[in-house]
């Protein structure tokens, strides 16, 4: 009992002495304690921002549960929005592949403003590796009759060697059953024009008159001879000229302004206005 | 009604075939050159039937294809019908469950055919002839058509046996 009563008194005693002690060190400028604060903070901090991030992902689970239903709810939302995006996209699309088209038809009817054009698309290649024959979408009941010229925006394409109501098969320039008569268009001198296996898209010009003077990069258009290609259409340029032994036997290489590999739309010529 | 299914299925063979030179080979080629799957299919049917078939369906096959695509009507059908016959005349001294007898038949055919075909054009067009170039675009279309024997073989294997059961004429002599 003795000992219990002093060691209450004691602890009192203590406490209060501690207490005064803190009261008088906190009256001082805190900024002489700054260094221990320092380190007692550089020990500390880690372990605090450690448990504080704890803390805050505590705290922050239990909005994760009430915010993935609204964000599955949004990406549904967004989901379809794109689809309807998507589909947009895809009509604008096919919107602007007709408007090209539309276009490369305008430009060969205004090109060739002197002649009646009716507008065309290819519908079927040849499958030989020895000819190019094309079929086109257009036959009798458009008009289309056998022997008519075809164009493109880049020239001569070929002429209509058949047609059915709804088809016309066309012997395009490069195929070697072709024969175009044409003449160069710096000297006017008349040439026979045929398609070639060598080249691609080239034809071979023949019958070169001996006091002919040929140059690379000279043009080649139609003549108009033959009876079936008008007068004046864009055929290509010489790219090569040959010389033989015999001059009667020279030849040039004329490459068409055609690619015939991309050909889409052509144009068949009715006649002339 | 068995003949019936082989034709009905040849005729669908050919359709089929139409298409997958027309959308499929004109894209895939080699140095820009497409195959011949027309020349592998009369093989089959010389290999297989007997010369009422090869006769008919090479016609027909013939027909449409130059109605398609071909300026001029009937070469075509000539030129199946005489491969063909003549293919159906080597079986007799060939071995045609040898997988090589069958590509060196396709090989032959598909130069026979090809040169006939491009000269007769030539001939009648009076077009340039190139032999170089010819040769060379021959040369890579019968690499091509020999792959193509190569992948289709099993499925020729497979159905010949069955085809030329049902189609060929075999006469037997009965003696007591």
């Amino acid at each position: 009992m003795h000992k219990s009563k002093t060691t209450g008194i004691v602890g009192v005693a203590l406490t209060i002495v501690l207490l005064i002690f803190l009261i008088f060190i906190t009256n001082i400028d805190i900024e002489k304690f700054f260094s221990i604060e320092n380190n007692i903070s550089k020990i500390l901090s880690p372990v605090q921002n450690a448990l504080t991030y704890l803390k805050n992902k505590i705290e922050g689970n239990d909005t994760f549960f009430i915010q993935i239903d609204e964000l599955k709810k949004e990406n549904e939302e967004l989901k379809e929005k794109n689809k309807e995006l998507e589909e947009s996209i895809r009509q604008l699309e096919l919107v602007k592949s007709e408007n090209t088209t539309l276009k490369e038809y305008m430009n060969i009817v205004e090109k060739y403003s002197n002649y009646e054009v009716i507008p065309a698309y290819i519908i079927n290649k040849d499958i030989s590796n020895y000819n190019s024959n094309i079929v086109i979408n257009i036959g009798k009941k458009d008009g289309v009759e056998k022997n008519m010229p075809v164009i493109c925006k880049d020239g001569l394409v070929g002429h209509v060697i058949s047609c059915t109501e709804d088809t016309s098969k066309v012997q395009v320039i490069i195929d070697t059953a072709s024969t175009v008569s044409g003449i160069i268009t710096n000297n006017r001198e008349a040439i026979i024009c045929r398609g070639i296996l060598e080249k691609e898209n080239s034809l071979k010009a023949t019958f070169i008159p001996t006091d002919a003077k040929l140059a690379v990069g000279d043009k080649v258009e139609t003549s108009g001879l033959g009876g079936i290609y008008p007068k004046g259409i864009i055929i290509g340029e010489i790219t090569e000229i040959i010389d033989t032994l015999n001059i009667t036997d020279r030849y040039a290489i004329i490459k068409s302004y055609v690619d015939f590999s991309k050909l889409e739309n052509v144009g068949v010529i009715k006649k002339e206005k | 009604m068995d003949k019936i299914k082989i034709i009905i299925g040849l005729i669908l063979t050919f359709i089929l075939i139409y298409f997958l030179q027309l959308y499929v080979f004109n894209n895939f080629t080699i140095a820009g050159i497409k195959p011949n799957m027309f020349i592998i299919l009369i093989i089959y049917i010389a290999l297989n039937t007997n010369k009422k078939y090869i006769i008919i369906l090479g016609a027909i096959y013939g027909i449409i294809l130059d109605l398609l695509i071909n300026n001029v009507v009937g070469i075509t059908s000539l030129l199946f019908i005489i491969i063909g016959i003549v293919t159906s005349y080597l079986e007799k001294y060939l071995s045609k469950e040898s997988k090589l007898t069958i590509i060196l038949i396709v090989i032959g055919s598909t130069i026979v055919y090809e040169f006939s075909s491009y000269m007769l054009q030539a001939i009648k067009f009076e077009s340039v002839i190139e032999i170089k170039e010819f040769f060379k675009r021959c040369s890579i279309e019968v690499i091509y058509n020999t792959i193509l024997t190569i992948i289709i073989y099993p499925i020729w294997r497979k159905t010949g046996p069955y085809v030329e059961e049902k189609t060929k004429i075999t006469n037997s002599v009965t003696g007591y």
